[in-house]
């Protein structure tokens, strides 16, 4: 592998420095608009240490894209506000200017998109889109960025790749396009990688492979990795710990096993849910979370989730949860009646007495009652938010 | 082979546009008021036996279809008639002609894309600012300018206050390069203004658009910098519309500067056109709308390759 | 050149800038979907307007009678009782401007309602009828795009005669084809959506669905587009009298400019051609900015022309 020398003025970074690479504390992302200020990220704290790989999953609007670019900084605009702290390798983040961040992207940082039909340059070859950051970083010669790029093509699992470099991405396939998106954004050898949703428009046969891939080239080039995404299959197996994020915040974070194992927050559980399983007999209905996210510009009071919560209590809708420590060390969630406590377990049968619709549809998996928490939270956007 | 296909059937449609222009304009010709004959003898029209053998003569008495087949088949030979007033080849006149008018559209072609393209780049780049705003109020203000109102002024600015260029006239490139070129700096500016407005909106939308998408996004995720990932990435992609315009204008202004070069007394295609209407000069307007037709489908076939060549997906399915 | 057709603008989304180096601060728009801006110049046309159809009954001075008790023609602005001063002949510039304003508002209603119309009714075919149809009637379409506008349109004027009547056919004629593209374009877009698609299946007859669902949404993306061409419509009524194609007894702002020719030439006097040329360049900046902003409410896209 060769070391990268960034020929800009980078960021006072020491190079193996002790401790996490990524560190976030209190991270917030809001947007001021015309109809008010959209809390899209609103306070997510994790660290990241090298060769390691977190796991983002939340459904859309939760807010896990935004947070992944705004960390890098991609996202600009007047009405963007990044307050908090996001520091790589002891530099601070939030606050640097466009051109010393510039500095890190490609270099230290890089991220894989959704869509490689839309993240491609559909009118420029290939090899060029390899090259073209190898030249500008490393300053290197035509030819010896072509020798990489080739390189770098078969390592990423494009046969025959002396062909393909000139070829343009209409003429690959959507798991080869993804594959070259992986080689452009790892060329230049960064230390983290982001990888947004990498595989939600591909093939399921594909899905696989690409996830492989990221794995594999991870452990090769001892990154960090943040794999975001709205499917917690993605994640499972595959990273060393996962945050889920729910309306802005992170709800539950936990090494994964832990997580899987002793989940306590009852938004994971009930994605933990609605993954169908094997076992299941068929014709088995899945089961779904009724409702829908809440409003990012007046959330409600309280949990954010407690609308839809089969568990929620009165408490819960007046008083937001702080992050809390459960027992096994380095898992924290946000709940006051967790799953697997007496006290979630009371809190349940409570709202099943009283028929409460998210505890009926949750525990029967009747979608009609899912329809029902559907008002409920509409109910609650509208009045719950402020005035 | 399947490309040569697309290019030949594409270079068989224009073909058959060219002759539809013409065949529309003679029919035209041949229907509308005003007797060749008159214009050609003036008061020796009345004798009817002079009359006949110019008829015969010119070929007028046969019957429409001929006299047009016989019309394109000189044309193809390159014989256009003659100039029933001036007596001069219409191939002549068109050649005296040409020379001015391609002066002034090329050199306000390529000054105004070399204004409007940097000028786009930058009103892209900084989309909302002070400066962009400007750029787009005074490039709207251009585009609603008639040319002769702004010839009106520049005439009166520069001419006559300042005295720094004629008023009227034309010197010939032969005869002096400056005077040549001080003779037309006025017009020229007048259509610049106009071109240059239109192509940097047109440029500057197009590139506001491209610089949305995700792959401009994953350019800057690559540490890029910006004047890279402007000339680079955005502006291939954003370049359609203004190659597209740019294309129609050539065909425009041989003929659309008719206006300026009667204010600037410019001796060009459009001005024989307009003489040679008002005239009843039938063969010489068919022979200079028959170049233009030509000259519009000709750039438009070149526009349509650089299409595929700016695009490769227009490439696979051939015709756009 | 006034008879290139302006592109659809796109503005930047709202606070966004997509590669300064720093953000920059976008500034909100005032006066709701018109703008202050496009207030402006719906006023200035109505005041246009008003004048001109009211002329005749307005106190100002004939428009054709010579003032002999000012001391030389061609005098300037605000002497002697004339407003704006007056020509060569000794008319008065005001109220000619006035005048010349009826040429214009003919022009642009004339041109606007021939050019939708058939225009329209053509594109509207083609686009919903699609197969030969179309293909017979964009064929015509483009040959007559072929032939150089403003000569056609000279052509037209010269061999028809040049009164005012003919001149709004000539304008029409020219413009039809760029109607006739748009409306096409337009009923293509919308004869995929699926509204249409839900009233075929209720068994509505294709005349129906093209009067009832297509026609309204493309008659106020047509008008837009329209209002840019009654701009250049003005100026290429303009460009007829200048060269000298209209009846002597019509005054026209192009005509005014054209009779401004000699004195700027010869006297170095400017005003009598810059005032109508001014009047002129404020009356289709006023219907450009209109047309602009009724673009910008009803995002029409527009294909290559």
């Amino acid at each position: 592998m060769t070391e990268p020398r960034t020929a800009r003025r980078v960021l006072t970074a020491s190079p193996g420095r002790e401790g996490p690479l990524l560190e976030v504390d209190d991270f917030r992302t809001h947007f001021d608009t015309a109809d008010g200020m959209v809390k899209a990220v609103d306070g997510v704290s994790f660290s990241l240490e090298r060769g390691k790989t977190l796991g983002i999953v939340g459904e859309s609007g939760s807010g896990k894209t935004v947070l992944a670019r705004s960390i890098m900084g991609l996202l600009i605009g007047s009405n963007v506000i990044r307050t908090g702290s996001a520091s790589y390798n002891g530099d601070e983040l939030v606050g640097a200017t466009q051109s010393s961040l510039r500095a890190l992207w490609g270099t230290e940082m890089a991220m894989v998109f959704q869509d490689p039909m839309t993240s491609l340059n559909p009118v420029m070859k290939i090899g060029r889109q390899i090259t073209e950051g190898l030249r500008y970083h490393l300053d290197i010669p035509k030819d010896e960025a072509q020798q990489q790029a080739l390189q770098l093509l078969d390592s990423v699992g494009i046969p025959d790749a002396k062909r393909r470099i000139s070829q343009y991405p209409h003429e690959l396939s959507g798991g080869m396009r993804q594959r070259v998106t992986i080689a452009i954004a790892l060329a230049c050898g960064p230390k983290l990688l982001f990888a947004d949703e990498p595989t939600t428009a591909l093939d399921v046969t594909v899905q696989a492979q690409i996830l492989n891939l990221l794995n594999q080239q991870q452990q090769e080039r001892h990154m960090a990795m943040v794999l975001v995404t709205h499917d917690l299959g993605v994640v499972a197996g595959r990273t060393d710990e996962i945050a889920v994020m729910y309306a802005g915040q992170i709800v539950e974070k936990a090494p994964t096993a832990t997580l899987f194992a002793h989940v306590r927050m009852p938004y994971t559980e009930a994605l933990l849910k609605s993954i169908p399983k094997l076992e299941q007999p068929s014709h088995t209905r899945l089961q779904i979370i009724g409702g829908r996210p809440p409003d990012l510009i007046n959330p409600p009071p309280g949990c954010r989730f407690a609308p839809r919560c089969p568990y929620a209590q009165p408490k819960c809708h007046s008083e937001p949860p702080p992050l809390q420590e459960a027992e096994t060390p380095g898992h924290v969630y946000r709940c006051w009646f967790p799953v697997g406590t007496a006290a979630g377990r009371e809190a349940l049968e409570r709202n099943l007495a009283h028929h409460v619709p998210a505890a009926e549809a949750a525990v029967t998996g009747n979608a009609a009652l899912a329809e029902k928490v559907e008002l409920v939270t509409e109910l609650a956007d509208a009045s719950g938010g402020g005035d | 082979m399947r490309i040569l296909k697309g290019v030949v059937t594409r270079l068989l449609k224009l073909l058959a546009v060219v002759l539809a222009v013409s065949f529309l304009t003679f029919s035209l010709t041949k229907l509308l008021p005003g007797d060749p004959i008159v214009v050609i003898l003036g008061p020796q029209s009345s004798n009817p036996e002079v009359r006949a053998a110019v008829s015969e003569d010119l070929g007028l008495d046969k019957p429409f279809l001929v006299q047009y087949g016989t019309y394109l088949k000189n044309a193809a030979t390159g014989d256009l008639g003659r100039s029933y007033t001036s007596k001069f080849e219409t191939t002549t006149l068109l050649a005296q002609k040409l020379p001015a008018s391609l002066e002034l559209m090329i050199l306000a072609q390529v000054l105004s894309l070399l204004i409007s393209i940097p000028l786009a780049m930058y009103s892209a780049y900084r989309a909302n600012s002070r400066a962009d705003k400007a750029i787009t109020t005074t490039t709207f203000g251009l585009i609603s300018l008639p040319g002769y109102a702004f010839a009106v002024f520049l005439v009166y600015m520069f001419a006559l206050q300042l005295k720094w260029f004629p008023a009227v006239g034309y010197t010939k490139l032969s005869t002096s390069i400056v005077d040549n070129l001080r003779s037309i700096a006025l017009p020229v500016t007048v259509l610049v203004a106009g071109l240059t407005a239109v192509y940097t909106r047109l440029l500057r939308s197009d590139l506001i658009a491209t610089l949305q998408e995700d792959f401009v996004l994953m350019a800057r995720s690559k540490g890029l910098p910006t004047w890279h990932i402007l000339l680079r990435h955005a502006l291939r992609p954003s370049s359609f519309s203004l190659l597209t315009v740019f294309g129609i204008n050539f065909g425009t202004l041989i003929g659309g500067s008719v206006i300026l070069e009667q204010f600037f007394v410019i001796p060009g295609v459009g001005s024989l056109a307009i003489e040679s209407i008002l005239k009843r000069d039938y063969l010489v307007v068919q022979g200079v709308v028959l170049v233009i037709a030509t000259a519009f489908v000709l750039v438009n076939f070149m526009v349509d390759i650089l299409y595929s060549i700016l695009d490769p997906r227009v490439r696979r399915s051939g015709a756009a | 050149m006034s008879d290139l057709i302006a592109h659809a603008d796109h503005p930047a989304p709202a606070g966004t800038v997509p590669l300064a180096d720093e953000p920059v601060a976008a500034k909100r728009k005032r006066g709701g979907v018109l703008g202050f801006g496009g207030w402006v110049a719906a006023l200035w046309l109505l005041v246009v307007s008003a004048s001109a159809v009211l002329a005749p009954w307005l106190p100002i001075d004939d428009p054709a009678a010579t003032d002999f008790t000012v001391l030389k023609n061609n005098s300037a602005p605000f002497t002697a009782g004339h407003l704006l001063g007056t020509d060569n002949n000794g008319y008065d510039i005001f109220s000619r401007m006035i005048w010349g304003g009826r040429v214009s508002l003919v022009v642009a209603v004339g041109v606007l309602a021939i050019g939708m119309l058939v225009g329209g009714t053509i594109g509207l075919l083609a686009g919903y009828l699609r197969g030969k149809p179309e293909v017979v009637l964009m064929a015509t379409v483009d040959i007559f795009l072929a032939f150089p506008a403003l000569i056609l349109l000279i052509a037209i004027v010269a061999f028809l005669g040049a009164d005012l009547f003919n001149v709004v056919l000539g304008i029409s004629i020219v413009s039809i084809p760029a109607f006739a593209r748009i409306a096409r374009a337009t009923t293509l877009t919308f004869s995929q959506r699926e509204f249409v698609l839900a009233a075929r299946a209720a068994g509505a007859s294709k005349s129906r669905i093209l009067v009832r669902e297509i026609l309204p949404n493309v008659i106020l993306p047509l008008l837009a587009f329209g209002l840019l061409v009654v701009g250049i419509a003005i100026v290429a009524e303009g460009s007829l009298a200048f060269l000298g194609l209209t009846s002597q007894e019509t005054i026209s702002w192009g005509g005014m400019i054209n009779g401004g020719k000699r004195p700027l030439q010869q006297d170095n006097i400017a005003h009598t051609a810059m005032i109508p040329a001014i009047g002129m360049f404020l009356t289709v900046l006023a219907v450009n900015f209109l047309g602009d902003r009724f673009r910008a409410a009803f995002d029409v896209k527009e294909a290559a022309l």
